[in-house]
C-alpha cells in the first residue's frame, strides 16, 4: 500500500511537483525499497525515452480554409442580426477574429498591469478601458488621413496609392470599436462613424480619379476628422 | 500580437492532441466560433485573462472534438495492426529501433488514453503546464490531475517498458 502511493510520488518528482520534505521522504523511501528503486530508475528512463522523442514538428494550418469555415460558421449566428447585412463576408470573418485581438488586446494590457491599475480600469467602466485601443486606433488612422488631407489636384501630384487590405483592416477595426463602445461614448462613436465613411470612400477608390480624392479630402476637412482625433487624446 | 499567439498556441495543442493537421484545423476553428459566440458572456462574466479563457476553450473543444470521434468509430482499436507493421522489424538482427519509430510507438501509446487523461498528459509534459494550471483550465481539483497524470504515465509506461527491452533500448542496464 505504501509502495502504491510512492510510485504516483516518482511521477510527480520527475515532474518537479513534489515539494521538499515529500521529496526527501520519497528518496529515503527509495534507498530502503529495492521495488520502488527499480520503478523509480525505469520510471526515469521512460521520461528521458519521452524527452528524446519530443519534437516541435507542427505543421502549419491552412488559415484560409480555416477563415471560410469560421466566417461560416459566425454567418449562421449572425444572419439573425439584420445590421449586420450590410456588409461582406470577408468582414464576418475578420470581424470575428478582430474582435479576439481586440478584447485579447485590453484583456492582456490589464493582465500586465499592477493589480491596483487594473482594478481602477475595471472599476472606470469599458468607456476608459477601451480608451488605449481607441487612442490606438487613431494612431494607425492618421497617416492615412494626412495624405488625403494634404492632396492637391495636379499633374505633379499624381495619385495616392494604399494597399486596400490595410484600408479593410481599419474598417474592421473601426466597427468592432464602434460596437464595442455602443451608446456609452456618444462623442467618439460619432468620429468614428466620420472615418467609417471616409474609409469607405478609400476602400472604393478606383484608379487615379481627382474627383474622388477632392472629395475625400474634403470630407476629412468638412467633419473636422483630423481635429476630432487630437482633441479626443485631451480628454 | 495576442491574436497571432493564441491561433498558434491553439492549433499546437490540437495537433499534440490529436496528432492529426485536418482535426486540429476542426479544433481551431470551432474555438473561434465558440469564442465569438461567447464573447458576451467573457465581458460580463470576466475573472480570467483573454488568453486563458480562449485557451481554456480550445482545450475543452478538443476533448469533445476526441469524444466525438471515438464514439463515431466503431473500431479504433488498430493496436494489433500497427504491431504488425511495426513490430515486423524482428528482421533486423540486432533490434535496435530508430527515433521515428519510437516516436510512432509513443503517439500510438497516447492515442490508447481516454480523452481526458491524454488531455491532462499533453498539457504536462508537452505543454509544460504546473498541475496547478492543469487544474484550472480543465476545471478540475489538482487531485484529480495528478490522478489523470498517473494513469495516463502508467498506461504508457508498462507498454514502453516492455518494448524498450524488446528493442534493447538501454533498459537492460537498470
Amino acid at each position: 500500500m505504501a509502495c502504491k502511493k510512492y510510485k504516483e510520488k516518482i511521477v510527480l518528482h520527475l515532474y518537479g511537483e513534489l515539494g521538499e520534505n515529500d521529496a526527501k521522504d520519497l528518496m529515503a523511501h527509495i534507498e530502503g525499497c529495492a521495488d520502488c528503486a527499480e520503478e523509480f530508475a525505469y520510471t526515469q528512463k521512460i521520461f528521458q525515452v519521452l524527452d528524446e522523442t519530443k519534437t516541435d514538428d507542427i505543421p502549419e494550418a491552412n488559415w484560409e480554409k480555416c477563415w471560410n469555415t469560421i466566417d461560416v460558421g459566425i454567418q449562421g449566428k449572425e444572419r439573425k442580426k439584420k445590421s449586420f447585412l450590410l456588409y461582406p463576408r470577408w468582414a464576418y470573418a475578420s470581424a470575428a477574429l478582430l474582435i479576439v485581438f481586440t478584447v485579447g488586446f485590453f484583456f492582456g494590457r490589464m493582465a500586465f498591469l499592477k493589480p491596483a491599475e487594473s482594478r481602477s480600469m475595471l472599476l472606470e467602466g469599458s468607456q476608459s478601458a477601451m480608451y488605449p485601443s481607441i487612442q490606438e486606433h487613431f494612431e494607425s488612422l492618421k497617416p492615412v488621413l494626412v495624405e488625403y488631407a494634404n492632396y492637391t489636384a495636379s499633374p505633379e501630384n499624381g495619385t495616392i496609392t494604399i494597399d486596400k487590405n490595410i484600408v479593410r483592416n481599419l474598417i474592421i477595426q473601426n466597427i468592432l470599436l464602434k460596437r464595442m463602445i455602443a451608446d456609452e461614448d456618444p462623442s467618439t462613436k460619432e468620429i468614428l462613424e466620420d472615418v467609417d465613411l471616409v474609409l469607405r470612400e478609400i476602400a472604393n477608390q478606383e484608379g487615379d480619379d481627382a474627383h474622388t480624392l477632392s472629395m475625400i479630402k474634403e470630407l476629412i476637412q468638412e467633419r473636422g476628422i483630423l481635429y476630432e482625433i487630437e482633441v479626443s487624446k485631451t480628454i | 500580437m495576442l491574436f497571432e499567439q493564441n491561433r498558434k498556441r491553439i492549433f499546437s495543442l490540437a495537433y499534440q492532441y490529436t496528432k492529426n493537421k485536418e482535426d486540429a484545423e476542426d479544433i481551431l476553428q470551432e474555438t473561434f466560433i465558440k469564442t465569438y459566440n461567447y464573447l458576451d458572456k467573457y465581458k460580463v462574466e470576466n475573472e480570467t485573462n483573454f488568453s486563458s479563457w480562449i485557451y481554456r476553450i480550445g482545450i475543452n473543444c478538443s476533448i469533445d472534438y476526441l469524444r466525438k470521434k471515438k464514439n463515431k468509430k466503431e473500431d479504433f482499436s488498430d493496436w494489433d495492426k500497427w504491431e504488425k507493421t511495426i513490430g515486423s522489424n524482428h528482421s533486423n538482427p540486432e533490434h535496435t529501433i530508430g527515433l521515428e519509430q519510437l516516436r510512432e510507438k509513443i503517439s500510438h501509446l497516447v492515442e490508447e488514453l481516454s480523452p481526458r487523461q491524454r488531455m491532462t498528459f499533453i498539457l504536462k509534459h508537452y505543454q509544460q503546464f504546473s498541475i496547478k494550471e492543469i487544474a484550472e483550465y480543465l476545471d478540475c481539483s489538482e487531485g484529480s490531475v495528478k490522478k489523470q497524470l498517473f494513469r495516463a504515465v502508467s498506461a504508457i509506461r508498462s507498454p514502453l517498458k516492455k518494448y524498450l527491452w524488446e528493442k534493447d533500448y538501454g533498459m537492460q542496464k537498470i
